[in-house]
């Protein structure tokens, strides 16, 4: 266990260290051998993730890398749980309870059936949605700019189909346009974070 | 800087764990200090073969000219490194 802790902790260390120190990342890797030999290999790797953490700030891509996680971590996740939470509540949750809400009468009861038929379908959309934007976080951490730009793309298409839909129904599109919004300037933050890793020139990893 | 300074004083080259159960320094503190002095052109590095077979092969690391001339400025107000300068 104590073996595990301390590989994991290595590992984050020389991801803090980042592509333009790999060298120095790989040789506090190949020290850690004759650390555990030693018996001392949690003490080694807590002071290796000290000492990369420390560095961090100061480094131009110290600071990329923590703002990577930032973006993913406090904006990127948070949207996709909303979006997983929603869609496993229903389609009303996110609607704010106000389904139908600028309707008329008339309106309700014609279109009463067809909002029945596609609240699964909106909330299946909304959970991969969800399940892909967790992809996208994952993907932006990876700096797979590529693979991100297609994902965001997908993530945008399916909140804008949902959006449409339900503006079809006379449903309240507010959440979904805030959610979209959102999206919108996840993937400008990416975009942004994509001219920032092309500006530090970095080896590729 | 000075502890790290001391033990690389004989110019000979050093695993970075033998480094810091030389000098006394933590890892967190051994591994950004080598950075510093070898971005600084104060210690070179290289990949050396592993002693045991299955191992990674390990960096070593001895000073530079540059970091010897630091060395025996350094050795006129301090004994001890002068002690290890005067064998270079």
């Amino acid at each position: 266990m104590k073996l595990l802790l301390s590989r994991a902790l290595m590992t984050l260390a020389c991801r803090c260290l980042g592509e333009g120190r790999r060298e120095w990342a790989q040789a506090m890797l190949a020290e850690f051998d004759a650390a555990v030999d030693d018996g001392r290999p949690l003490t080694f790797a807590a002071g290796c993730l000290a000492g990369a953490l420390c560095q961090m700030p100061v480094r131009d891509e110290g600071r990329f890398i923590l703002t990577s996680y930032a973006l993913a971590l406090m904006i990127m996740v948070p949207i996709a749980a909303v979006e997983i939470s929603s869609a496993a509540l229903g389609i009303p949750h996110l609607l704010g309870g106000q389904a139908n809400i600028g309707a008329t009468y008339a309106q309700k009861l014609l279109m009463g059936e067809a909002i029945r038929a596609a609240g699964p379908s909106l909330a299946l959309l909304l959970l991969l949605s969800g399940i892909v934007q967790m992809r996208l976080a994952w993907l932006t951490l990876e700096r797979d700019w590529v693979r991100a730009a297609a994902t965001g793309t997908a993530v945008l298409a399916a909140i804008t189909t949902m959006i449409l839909v339900l503006g079809c129904l006379f449903l309240d599109i507010g959440q979904a346009v805030t959610l979209g919004g959102a999206l919108g300037i996840e993937l400008a933050l990416i975009a942004g974070l994509r001219s920032w890793h092309a500006d530090l020139n970095l080896p590729p990893y | 800087m000075i502890a790290l300074l001391h033990s690389l004083a004989d110019r000979q080259w050093h695993h970075g764990y033998d480094l810091m159960k030389d000098t006394g320094l933590l890892s967190g503190t051994l591994y950004p200090l080598l950075i510093r002095m070898s971005e600084q052109d104060l210690v070179e590095a290289e990949w050396r073969e592993p002693a045991m077979t299955g191992r990674p092969a390990r960096h070593a690391y001895r000073l530079t000219q540059k970091g010897m001339a630091l060395v025996q400025d350094l050795a006129r107000n301090d004994p001890a490194l002068s002690g290890k300068a005067v064998r270079i």
